[in-house]
């Protein structure tokens, strides 16, 4: 299937018919997760009472960065490897989107932490720090890029820091595990089995399904974007090795 | 409507980012997306009449 999708004008085609139904799909799922988050499920006070309904749209935030950060890693490996033109296309397409989900989660969890531990942002805390990292790894990719002269060497300097900074993926993961944090440990991810009761974990899974098929519409939309951009080059190389 | 404890306004605020941030995302790619496409169109048009 992704050799088939691989072919530019292949993937204009499915994309145009995957956009709307993943973006559709994706809004009614979320809004499902935050109709049952906020007023559907039970207060847990030990989790400090409503703040705690703040969990549908940080930790979703929270896994899509560190997915999108796998995503443009993986994107920058194909290209890297193959040297396939799509592959590029969908690293860019992405950042943008991991920054922002980036900022999401880091500006939701000072805002969770103000009531639940009395402070905003800790310095000396790994979770807190590492997903900061990643925010600067997506802003440090997109400036990369930016400031090279050609396209080739815009993405082989990308690539590099992308796949390098993927270190920072199981850091940010088991930074509560190996290092002192604030962050309680894991409760959905882990060896024994989730932690967190069905009812809080149903709407919470279907919220973060919701919101990957979003971002999926928004990086196939960019990448659209991407495509068009890349032919009008084309057009206009073209034209000047004509005069 | 639903009533929430005292820590409300954070809670909204957080949910209020929540649909902010992806609502900017979304306007922020279909924005590149026509702009990009008109482009495109513009120059495919402008060869059409060349």
């Amino acid at each position: 299937m992704w050799s088939i999708l691989a072919n530019p004008h292949r993937f204009m085609a499915f994309s145009k018919l995957a956009v709307p139904i993943t973006a559709l799909f994706g809004l009614i799922l979320f809004g499902y997760s935050l109709w049952q988050g906020l007023y559907v499920v039970p207060t847990d006070e030990v989790q400090g009472g409503d703040i705690f309904r703040a969990m549908f749209i940080h930790v979703p935030s929270a896994w899509l960065c560190m997915g999108l950060y796998v995503g443009l890693a993986s994107s920058s490996f194909v290209w890297f490897i193959w040297r396939h033109e799509l592959a590029d296309i969908a690293a860019r397409a992405i950042a943008p989107i991991g920054a922002g989900y980036t900022a999401l989660c880091l500006a939701t969890g000072a805002i969770w932490g103000k009531p639940t531990w009395g402070t905003w942002w800790l310095w000396d805390d790994a979770r807190m720090m590492s997903v900061l990292v990643l925010f600067f790894l997506f802003l440090g990719y997109m400036a990369l890029r930016s400031a090279m002269e050609t396209r080739q060497k815009a993405a082989r300097a990308g690539a590099i820091l992308a796949m390098v900074g993927v270190i920072n993926v199981p850091l940010i993961k088991f930074s509560v595990d190996m290092w002192s944090s604030i962050h309680q440990g894991p409760s959905v991810i882990r060896a024994d089995g989730p932690a967190m009761a069905w009812v809080y974990l149903q709407p919470l899974l279907i919220g973060f399904a919701g919101q990957t098929l979003f971002i999926s519409a928004l990086v196939l939309i960019l990448m659209r974007a991407e495509i068009y951009n890349q032919q009008a080059d084309a057009i206009m190389a073209r034209r000047l090795s004509e005069a | 409507m639903f009533e929430f404890d005292k820590n409300a306004p954070y809670l909204l605020t957080i949910v209020g980012l929540g649909l902010v941030i992806p609502t900017f995302l979304a306007i922020y790619a279909i924005a590149r997306a026509k702009l990009a496409k008109a482009k495109l169109a513009r120059l495919k048009q402008g060869e059409d009449e060349a």
